[in-house]
């Protein structure tokens, strides 16, 4: 429930209790941009948030009630991020690399399309943070050991981690936080972005191909690579592992079919990989609070009181009856508006807070149908979720790869980053936010 | 003159061509250097930790990536080391006077610290790295001397060579 102006602010005047929100919420997202003296993200978001409930603007019982009601998110996270640190123990990542690295057979163009498929798979059920932050130190590895030229594998890691990050709900936290507020299900996420989503990864391994084709001339010689196998310290916990992840694969699936939460599915599997890594003494208990960092939960706490702060003095609102009269009842202008909004968005204030601001931009919608409201949602998906391929700032995960690519003849600025996401990253945006629209006539 | 010549990997034959081309083999000793950068490798780890908020990799799985690594320098060096015996005016020299080295850390600081311990009467080095295969050189200007070849220029503690392409 919003409470009216007056009641907000200490009863100062709505102008002061405005220039105030706007005033936080923006020195936040500065905060969190430009980091002064290596400031945690965490600690930017969660001193706007106690700003937010300090100047009135949001009550500790509405912060309180927010982030209960959240706690599918919170819970979520926890557990996707227990699963992906308890399965990389096990060498499961490494593993799926090293078979990549077998299938392709000695072709530098094989392992390269294969390495975007395993890309898009880890994208698809870990999310893109663990592509691209798991899986691009592990290929990193692999090519060097393979001899093989090393930025454009590099690449592909820390795009197809955005690309493929809307094939499933749990392919992007970003996605759960989108469909639990809509209150959505697998069958319409897919109906939306099934299309899309497969059309653009295929926009993005053709262009890469094409771009990159003279670094993935010739072969590699697979001796210096060892078995998969090398990966598996402990056979039983690897077994173990992977039969798991097979069960919360398909209890993924099931789960958001039905439209239950699937932090349950996350919690539950990490629970088990848990209780493996016990019994196969693979994690010892007094290290267990030092395997996970708890800031990312400060990060998404402290977005959702300040984003309510903004919300509270009808920001959104206004944003609302603007989107509105550009749209109007056309879903083909709500789609590309609304992709284009929420991309250009990601990269100048980060996607976590963009997606946030939608959301509530479009909680807010009035008049509109439910073609258009559709059709904004899944632009702001699929523009959050993709968007922050164009620069490095775009999504905490894409400004892994420039520290890569320092080393050994691979100076690389971001400009060169730019350059190759402005290439790519807008043309799937077009393509994207076409499909989008043409699966909402359908 | 004892020189310490160091190698980025990918200008060793153009070096060998410029360093016998500029000075006189015959009092030379050569020290070839190649630095593998341990920057990335340890920002990846903090990256990991901070974004993913998980632990370290496991430390097996670590090690593996730093033999690569090693394999991949010995290789380097044993190839530049081929290069350099073979363009050595007047034949291959004594083993004395010539050797390969390499050591993990940022490459502009172990580049001065050896230069300082051996000791090195000069540092002869590449003015930056090749950008890839596909992009031209850089041209003349600020952005033509690397970050490297621009600590190792400040802060040297002897004469240094910085070669540039022609």
């Amino acid at each position: 429930m919003k409470l009216p102006l007056a009641a907000l602010g200490y009863g100062l005047p709505a102008g002061v209790t405005t220039s105030m929100a706007v005033g936080i919420f923006v020195a936040t997202l500065a905060l969190i941009m430009l980091r002064p003296k290596q400031l945690n993200e965490a600690l930017a978001a969660l001193a706007g948030g106690i700003a937010m409930i300090a100047a009135g603007i949001v009550s500790p019982w509405q912060a309180l009630q927010t982030l209960l009601g959240d706690w599918n998110i919170f819970l979520f996270f926890l557990g996707m991020l227990t699963l992906s640190a308890l399965a990389e123990r096990a060498g499961f990542f490494d593993w799926l690399a090293a078979q990549a690295a077998q299938l392709a057979k000695g072709s530098t163009r094989r392992l390269y399309l294969n390495v975007f498929l395993l890309g898009a798979l880890i994208s698809a059920f870990f999310s893109n943070d663990a592509t691209a932050l798991i899986l691009t130190p592990i290929v990193y590895s692999l090519i060097t050991r393979l001899r093989v030229s090393a930025m454009p594998f590099l690449f592909a890691c820390t795009f197809i981690a955005d690309t493929a990050s809307f094939l499933l709900p749990v392919s992007n936290p970003i996605n759960i936080i989108v469909l639990s507020r809509f209150n959505l299900g697998l069958l319409d996420f897919l109906r939306l972005l099934l299309l899309p989503s497969l059309l653009v990864i295929g926009i993005n391994i053709g262009v890469f191909f094409l771009l990159f084709r003279r670094q993935l001339i010739g072969t590699f010689e697979i001796k210096r690579l060892g078995t998969p196998a090398s990966a598996i310290r402990q056979q039983s916990y690897f077994r173990y592992v992977a039969i798991v992840l097979g069960v919360v694969a398909v209890a993924y699936l099931v789960i958001s079919l039905v439209q239950q939460p699937l932090s349950l599915v996350a919690i539950g599997g990490a629970a088990l990989l848990l209780l493996g890594a016990l019994r196969w003494k693979q994690v010892q208990w007094k290290a267990l609070g030092k395997e996970l960092s708890w800031s990312i939960f400060g990060f998404i706490a402290g977005m959702f009181v300040v984003v309510q702060g903004v919300e509270s003095i009808g920001l959104t609102q206004h944003a609302a009856q603007l989107l509105t009269s550009v749209a109007g009842s056309n879903t083909l202008a709500a789609t590309l508006v609304g992709t284009t909004g929420a991309a250009v968005g990601s990269n100048l204030i980060n996607n976590l807070p963009m997606a946030l601001v939608l959301i509530s931009t479009i909680g807010a919608l009035s008049g509109s149908t439910p073609g258009v409201r559709l059709a904004l949602i899944g632009a702001t998906i699929f523009g959050c979720d993709l968007g922050p391929n164009l620069t490095t700032v775009g999504s905490l995960a894409t400004v892994l790869w420039l520290l890569l690519l320092r080393r050994r003849g691979m100076d690389v600025s971001s400009l060169d980053y730019f350059k190759l996401g402005i290439v790519v990253t807008p043309l799937m945006l077009l393509i994207g936010a076409l499909a989008i629209w043409l699966m909402l006539k359908v | 003159m004892n020189a310490l010549c160091c190698l980025d990997g990918t200008n060793t034959e153009w070096l060998a061509r410029q360093i016998f081309g500029l000075l006189n083999a015959h009092d030379l000793r050569l020290v070839l250097l190649y630095v593998i950068d341990s920057g990335p490798g340890q920002d990846m780890e903090r990256m990991r930790q901070r974004y993913m908020g998980i632990g370290q990799r496991r430390a097996d799985l670590l090690a593996q990536a730093t033999q690569a690594e090693q394999e991949q320098a010995a290789e380097l060096l044993a190839a530049a080391l081929e290069v350099f015996r073979a363009q050595w005016p007047g034949g291959p020299p004594d083993a004395a006077q010539i050797e390969a080295t390499s050591l993990r850390g940022r490459p502009e600081q172990e580049i001065v610290r050896l230069s300082a311990s051996t000791p090195s009467d000069l540092i002869i080095i590449g003015n930056r790295r090749v950008r890839g295969p596909h992009e031209p050189p850089h041209p003349p200007g600020p952005k033509s001397v690397g970050h490297v070849a621009r600590f190792v220029v400040d802060h040297a503690p002897c004469p240094v060579l910085l070669l540039r392409p022609a």
